[in-house]
């Protein structure tokens, strides 16, 4: 497998976006996830050395030019596929037998994997170090370490979520028409990670929410568990992470920053393997993914606490350099002097360069939220620089900066750079980022025109349909602005009917005086018909 | 207030700049519970951007949902939507749009009446306006039309916008001894957001040159690629303003030269949003050059220790009548003159001036003032005395060649 990663150049983010097939692929996921479970559980049952055999299938996830996936779920299923990594078989396991399926994981994790070990390396601060060593050099069952220094997470929300659209649908439209609705509830799935996965899938996030707080009740970690103590798997703490991670993006940041409160940093020694000394054997690591660290080191920000945030993303990309600097000295991730192949090195370089872009990522959003545009700016020209950078997309993206913060010369500057970094007739990126710096000159007629020819090449655009329409309303054609919204969503109702969208026609229809209210209860009625979720603020907006 | 009911409805939106909506970038790896599933929505979602899907660095523009601020020197652009919702038609629909200040009364729009209006349908009008005065502003909206049975109807509607102040700017002015003013201003950012300053100029009145003195040799702001201001955040800039010849030949008229010009300061904040502002004449003090004026016009930075050196002074008599004048050279440390003193100077004719050249050995080495210089008019019994005429600094020869 290490082969074929090394062949392969990498642009840093691929373990985030995939080969296009994605897409595609994508509709058939629920069906083709019983398969997967099939072929996972066949996968336990095979030995360590047949690793070898399923080496190509592992780095499709590496891979830029993948091979065209065999089955429809191979771009999502690579995590499980091919990678013979047991832990992978932990993290599918079925919850319905916790405690067979720990002893299985015990047994087999016991070394754990190069891959398990690149993914999962980290330096825990010197606090926890200490501890670790205290606790692999301890006679077993000796070493009881302080309360304070364990992670003790319990779900705080009291009461299971409702369906906040059929509620609103209840309340605008009538009992009958909220009677119609058939969204997917927590109770409809397997209460298993794949039914898990299968609300997500469906966006159905409160659901998801819902579920994630009975799967974790079997770990111990349920309501009114927090601050007792209990043990993490990975398997738990990926139930944090999902669930965490969903309460962010149903934009319920007050619960999710209580509810994450407890996991800190991740930074506690109970949240690394060595921890664990009876149960994974001289395996080291964060059990806790690296999703889930900067996913905690993110929260802060959407909580009004940017620069909370700003802190501790720096710590995050501080250790994941050291871990890179490590690596290039010689060294494993974490400093050990343990010897690597030149092939798992270069992979593992590979892997925490593409983390440390994902990093730096986040910490230009973070400087956005403050609007420390200089930071933002400097990190941008960081990023333009790194090897095999998506130059284009990131020189846009740094003249869209320029835009927001007013400095329209300098926007050009980036939007002519990025325009020359690609050969050929101006494409939607060019169009779109002319009609944005038109806008900014106050030219919207100048800039439809320009989402105009964009939308002629790519005709079922979201974004642009979107753009065309506030260009209309600046320009006094508040019912041709309406038209056009009201066709993004007719052509493409299951992704046109999201938040920025709505909220742009709502405030169209509020400008249209008293008919607006009756609009507003139709978009409600096409909402309830294609999504299983909505944000709250949407919803008020509907029948507000 | 309006009590009766009527055929039309007004509604007024404020079209401040759409902003760039973007995502919460929520990401995992494959191997993590969710698999790909956050990263497809993410990268599906029609906010987020294709190549950079976890920048929030958006595309998707979004209508302004919260009031905004608006500051003197702004554009304030409104979309006033007249609607119908009777089921007969109205005619002779005319919208006027004024905007009341605490000083006068502007009219902002007034189209041609719309000859019939439909069921449901609109007029659309939307206006602009640089708006010059600080403080309560009220937009007025009145809408006149006549009903099927000919019955003219009226009503208004009022909206009140507080125009606020978005920069403080602060001058300073020194009359270097050589004529030159020196223009330093501070521009402060007291709007609630970060700004971005497009230009700031001088445009100096027509008595004076000016140079700025904000960008680098090869013509690069100081500043760097954009000066941008966060809130409270000051930036200063400094301006030279030498007095063309004309005015530099007559020092009467120098003195009365006060007028300095005028700040030219454009801005620009969310999505391009633009600003304008120019400060009133700026007024330095005038500076008093008295009857007898001497000052430095040539003068080495460095100087050899041991070694001569000279340096001229212009001399200015700025009175009605000829002096003659009597120089003395007093002792200062560090410095000896080579010159005789209480020596007469030749007469110096009413409004004329003469280039004078002193002596001296530096003796001691470091930053020295040149002082000492006292000129008498014997017939007022005047002194006038010159300390801290200007600097040189002393320093061994070998010094110098390093």
């Amino acid at each position: 497998m290490s082969k074929e990663v090394t062949d392969s150049t990498v642009p840093s983010l691929t373990q985030y976006f995939g080969a296009s097939e994605d897409k595609k692929d994508e509709a058939a996921l629920p069906l083709g996830l019983a398969e997967a479970t099939a072929k996972v559980g066949s996968l336990q049952l095979e030995d360590n050395h047949h690793t070898t055999k399923n080496e190509p299938e592992v780095c499709r996830i590496f891979s830029e030019n993948a091979a065209q996936p065999k089955d429809p779920t191979a771009t999502f299923f690579d995590l499980i596929g091919g990678n013979q990594s047991t832990d992978s078989n932990g993290i599918i396991s079925d919850l319905g037998l916790p405690t067979t399926n720990e002893d299985v994981y015990a047994a087999r994790v016991a070394v754990g994997t190069e891959a398990d070990r690149r993914r999962d390396a980290w330096i825990p601060n010197e606090k926890t170090r200490q501890c670790l060593i205290q606790c692999a050099t301890a006679a077993p069952g000796t070493y009881f370490p302080d309360k304070e220094l364990l992670t003790m997470p319990g779900v705080l929300l009291e009461e299971e979520l409702g369906d906040a659209i059929g509620e609103a649908v209840s309340m605008c439209l009538g009992e009958a028409e909220a009677a119609q609705r058939r969204a997917l509830t927590a109770t409809d799935v397997t209460q298993d990670e794949r039914g898990l996965r299968e609300l997500v899938q469906h966006g159905a996030y409160r659901a998801a929410i819902n579920l994630t707080a009975r799967l974790l009740t079997i770990y111990g970690q349920g309501r009114g568990r927090a601050g007792h103590p209990s043990k993490h798997s990975p398997h738990s703490l990926q139930l944090w992470f999902t669930r965490i991670a969903l309460l962010i993006k149903t934009k319920a940041f007050g619960v999710a920053s209580a509810e994450a409160e407890a996991f800190g940093q991740l930074e506690k020694p109970d949240i690394f393997y060595q921890f664990y000394p009876e149960m994974y054997k001289g395996r080291a690591g964060s059990i806790a993914s690296f999703s889930f660290r900067l996913l905690l080191a993110e929260l802060p920000m959407h909580c009004g606490k940017p620069k909370e945030s700003l802190t501790k993303l720096f710590n995050v990309l501080a250790v994941t350099r050291k871990m890179l600097d490590n690596l290039k000295k010689g060294l494993c991730e974490d400093g050990n002097p343990m010897e690597i192949s030149e092939a798992d090195r270069q992979d593992s370089i590979r892997l925490w360069t593409g983390r440390e872009t994902r990093v730096m990522h986040s910490i230009v959003n973070c400087a956005l939220v403050l609007k420390d545009y200089e930071l933002a700016m400097d990190l941008m020209g960081q990023l333009c620089d790194r090897e095999g950078a998506p130059r284009h997309a990131l020189l846009s993206a740094l003249g869209r900066l320029h835009l927001q913060l007013g400095d329209i010369s300098g926007a050009e500057v980036c939007f002519n750079e990025a325009g020359e970094s690609k050969a050929g007739p101006p494409g939607v990126r060019e169009l779109v980022d002319k009609g944005l710096l038109a806008i900014a000159q106050s030219a919207f007629d100048e800039a439809y025109v320009a989402f105009q020819q964009a939308s002629q090449l790519e005709p079922s655009n979201i974004m642009i349909l979107n753009n065309m329409g506030v260009c209309l309303l600046y320009g006094g054609h508040l019912k041709e602005a309406i038209a056009v919204l009201e066709s993004a969503i007719s052509s493409n109702p299951v992704h046109a009917l999201q938040e920025s969208l709505l909220l742009n026609l709502c405030t169209l229809y509020d400008m249209e005086s008293s008919k607006g209210r009756m609009k507003k209860f139709a978009l409600l009625r096409q909402i309830s018909r294609y999504q299983a979720d909505a944000p709250t603020t949407i919803l008020e907006k509907l029948y507000g | 207030m309006e009590t009766e009911e009527h055929l039309l409805s007004l509604k007024v939106m404020r079209l401040t700049r759409p902003s760039l909506a973007s995502v919460i970038p929520v990401t995992c790896d494959s191997k993590d519970l969710p698999g790909n599933l956050f990263n497809n929505s993410l990268q599906q979602d029609p906010i987020s951007v294709e190549g950079t899907e976890t920048l929030s660095i958006g595309q998707f523009l979004l209508l302004p949902q919260t009031p905004v601020n608006i500051y003197l020197g702004e554009i304030f652009s409104s979309y006033i939507c007249v609607y119908s919702e009777s089921k007969q038609p109205v005619t002779n629909v005319s919208v006027k749009v004024d905007l009341q200040t605490s000083s006068q009364r502007l009219p902002l729009s007034a189209n041609p009446p719309t000859p019939t209006l439909g069921t449901d349908e609109t007029v659309n009008i939307v206006i602009h306006h640089e708006v010059k005065e600080i403080g309560t502003h009220i937009l007025i909206c009145e809408v006149t039309y006549q009903t099927a049975t000919s019955q003219v109807m009226s009503f208004r509607k009022f909206f009140k916008i507080m125009v606020l102040k978005p920069l403080d700017v602060k001058t300073k002015f020194y009359n270097a001894e050589n004529d030159d003013v020196y223009l330093e201003a501070q521009v402060q950012n007291i709007t609630v957001g970060p700004i971005c300053l497009e230009k700031v100029a001088l445009d100096a009145s027509q008595l004076f040159n000016v140079t700025s003195l904000n960008t680098t040799k090869n013509g690069k702001s100081i500043f760097g690629k954009t000066t941008i201001l966060q809130p409270q955040a000051v930036c200063q800039f400094l301006y030279c303003l030498v007095p063309n010849e004309k005015l530099s030949s007559d020092l009467k008229l120098l003195s009365g030269a006060t007028n300095i010009g005028k700040l030219d300061i454009v801005w620009r904040s969310n999505l391009g949003e633009k600003g304008r502002l120019q400060t009133s004449q700026l007024q330095r003090m005038s500076p008093d050059y008295g009857d007898i004026r001497m000052s430095v016009i040539e003068l080495p930075n460095f100087v050899v220790l041991e070694d001569l050196f000279s340096f001229k002074c212009k001399l200015i008599n700025n009175s009605e009548r000829a002096v003659d004048l009597l120089i003395y050279l007093e002792n200062v440390e560090g410095l000896a003159w080579c010159d005789i003193s209480g020596r007469k100077l030749d007469t110096l004719q009413p409004l004329s001036h003469r280039i004078l050249e002193f002596k001296c050995i530096p003796l001691i080495p470091g930053l020295r003032t040149i002082s000492g210089i006292k000129l008498l008019d014997p017939f007022l019994k005047r002194t006038y005395t010159y300390d801290e005429l200007g600097q040189e600094t002393q320093c061994s020869a070998n010094k110098i060649r390093k």
